[in-house]
């Protein structure tokens, strides 16, 4: 099940954006950003299509595989074809924010009508010895830590770096209701999929939030991470500091909204 | 099931419309959502339900109200009376779609006020069920509330919208809600099934309002997941089935 939203006057030769299911909400995205982006983008001549993927929303759960990935390949393949053979348009644009996003990126790899891909706050192992740097930083220079130092309580070394430990980020992960989604995509992983996507051409736009700090916390982690990926001028990474994982903020929206309808007016302008 | 968009076409509606399987009872029934972050949880066992309806031969119409989901508006331009419209609006494309001879509501939460509403000044509702119902604009607001921005106040300025995650709502709208009680004492319901999926003690209040209007009324406590309830892992806990299979028995009986 999707909602096809289409411009006054539909460029078939412009490549459609297709929205994937955030987690188990439905197609309308979470607080309702895949419906906003989709009107947004219709003004700015995009077309787009925001499906619920098999067993998500209104769509069927699938029975004729097992596999997650490969049910979510298929679906996505499925969206794609419909598309393609109602409107036209063989050129596409993945856009997904959490396990969107790591479903966008894995479908985009075996798909080549994908020409571009938008994945928020993408579910990545990230993490490094500056990640950590910046989690201690930070609650070094917290109003707590201080009222600590100057009354005598000077937090140890070992109380402040718990929180990057593997067992909090579980449960972070589940406060965050991102446990069983989908597993965190190794580095390596990550780091082949985006060289093949741009090794074909493929625009990249990869947007973080402060939503997943245990993961995320500064906005040169993509670079340090990958640090000839991040030159490469198909690529493109923003951090929204202060942002939550789902935008929920409307300044931390239209900051997004703003980057997406931005980055996709300059790679595939008219 | 079959999507579709009704009403005004500048303030139009997403419905999703599950035609009976099997025998037709000339029933429809139409579904009410929840409003705000109880909308997203619930949005699979609305939809479970329609699916149980239809298999029991209902004609089942889910939808959007204005500003909601898939349908158009924003928040910003939402008031009461239009949420209140569109549960009107469904009812009349329910019956326009099916040659029916009787009518359900069912609501969830705030959807379940909203019905009772409706169902108040309608007499073409011959059933209602009101699921863990909120029955005041108070403790919708609420559940609004727990949606505010972290770091946010709460308190409002006179003239200025009230910003909940992503989006505005327009002070018109909160303080309707405000004022919002339905089931007063002369209010008008069809028979009503009140389904608790919590305990026994959680709508007292529900029941007391619903008796002293001389309402023809039924408690069925079939504890099972909150669905909308926020503590409860949205992946994981599945449907309340057991009340959800009462719902649909005590409307196709009726029947």
């Amino acid at each position: 099940m999707g909602v096809w939203t289409q411009p006054d006057d539909l460029d078939a030769d412009r490549p459609a954006v297709v929205m994937i299911s955030a987690g188990v909400v439905h197609r309308a995205g979470p607080w309702r950003l895949h419906t906003q982006l989709a009107r947004v983008l219709a003004g700015d001549g995009f077309a787009s299509f925001r499906f619920d993927l098999s067993g998500i929303g209104d769509s069927e759960r699938r029975t004729d595989v097992t596999h997650l990935r490969e049910a979510i390949g298929l679906d996505v393949s499925a969206a794609l074809d419909y598309v393609s053979e109602r409107c036209g348009v063989d050129r596409f644009v993945l856009l997904g924010l959490c396990s969107g996003a790591h479903d966008a990126l894995l479908s985009a790899v075996s798909d080549p009508r994908v020409v571009g891909v938008v994945a928020m706050d993408l579910i990545a192992e990230m993490r490094n010895w500056q990640h950590h740097l910046w989690h201690v930083g930070k609650r070094f220079l917290s109003g707590p830590a201080w009222r600590r130092l100057l009354t005598g309580r000077i937090p140890r070394l070992p109380s402040v770096m718990k929180r990057t430990s593997s067992q909090p980020q579980r449960r972070r992960r589940r406060d965050l209701g991102l446990e069983g989604v989908r597993p965190p995509l190794p580095r390596v992983e990550l780091a082949g999929i985006l060289s093949r996507l741009l090794e074909r051409d493929t625009r990249l736009l990869l947007i973080f939030s402060s939503g997943l700090e245990w993961n995320y916390n500064h906005g040169s982690q993509f670079e340090e991470n990958f640090p000839t990926l991040a030159r490469h001028p198909n690529l493109t990474h923003h951090f929204l500091r202060g942002a939550d994982h789902t935008l929920g903020a409307r300044e931390d929206r239209a900051a997004a909204v703003e980057c997406i309808r931005e980055w996709l007016s300059v790679g595939f302008a008219r | 099931m079959i999507p579709l968009f009704f009403g005004e076409w500048e303030r139009r509606l997403f419905g999703a419309y599950d035609p009976p399987q099997g025998i037709d009872q000339r029933l429809g029934v139409i579904v009410c959502y929840p409003v705000g972050p109880e909308y997203y949880r619930a949005y699979s066992a609305c939809q479970w339900l329609a699916r149980r309806l239809a298999m029991a031969g209902a004609h089942v119409l889910r939808f959007d109200y204005y500003g909601t989901g898939d349908s158009a508006g924003d928040m910003a331009d939402v008031t009461l009376p239009d949420w209140q419209r569109n549960v009107e609006e469904a009812v009349e494309e329910l019956e326009d779609l099916a040659n029916l001879r009787s009518v359900a509501a069912v609501g969830l939460r705030f959807g379940a006020a909203l019905a009772a509403s409706v169902a108040d000044t309608r007499d073409d509702i011959d059933r209602l069920v009101m699921w863990d119902p909120i029955l005041s604009g108070i403790g919708c607001l609420r559940e609004l509330e727990s949606l505010l921005v972290p770091g946010r106040s709460a308190d409002r300025n006179p003239g200025e919208p009230f910003e909940l995650k992503a989006e505005f709502y327009d002070h018109a709208f909160i303080d309707s809600l405000e004022g919002f009680v339905p089931l007063q004492r002369h209010a008008s319901l069809p028979p009503t099934l009140i389904m608790s999926t919590r305990s026994e003690t959680a709508y007292q209040d529900v029941i007391k309002r619903i008796a002293e209007a001389g309402i023809d009324h039924s408690l069925a406590l079939r504890p099972g997941p909150c669905v909308w309830d926020e503590s409860q892992d949205i992946v994981n806990s599945g449907v309340p089935v057991e009340a959800l299979t009462e719902i649909v028995e005590w409307i196709t009986k009726a029947a």
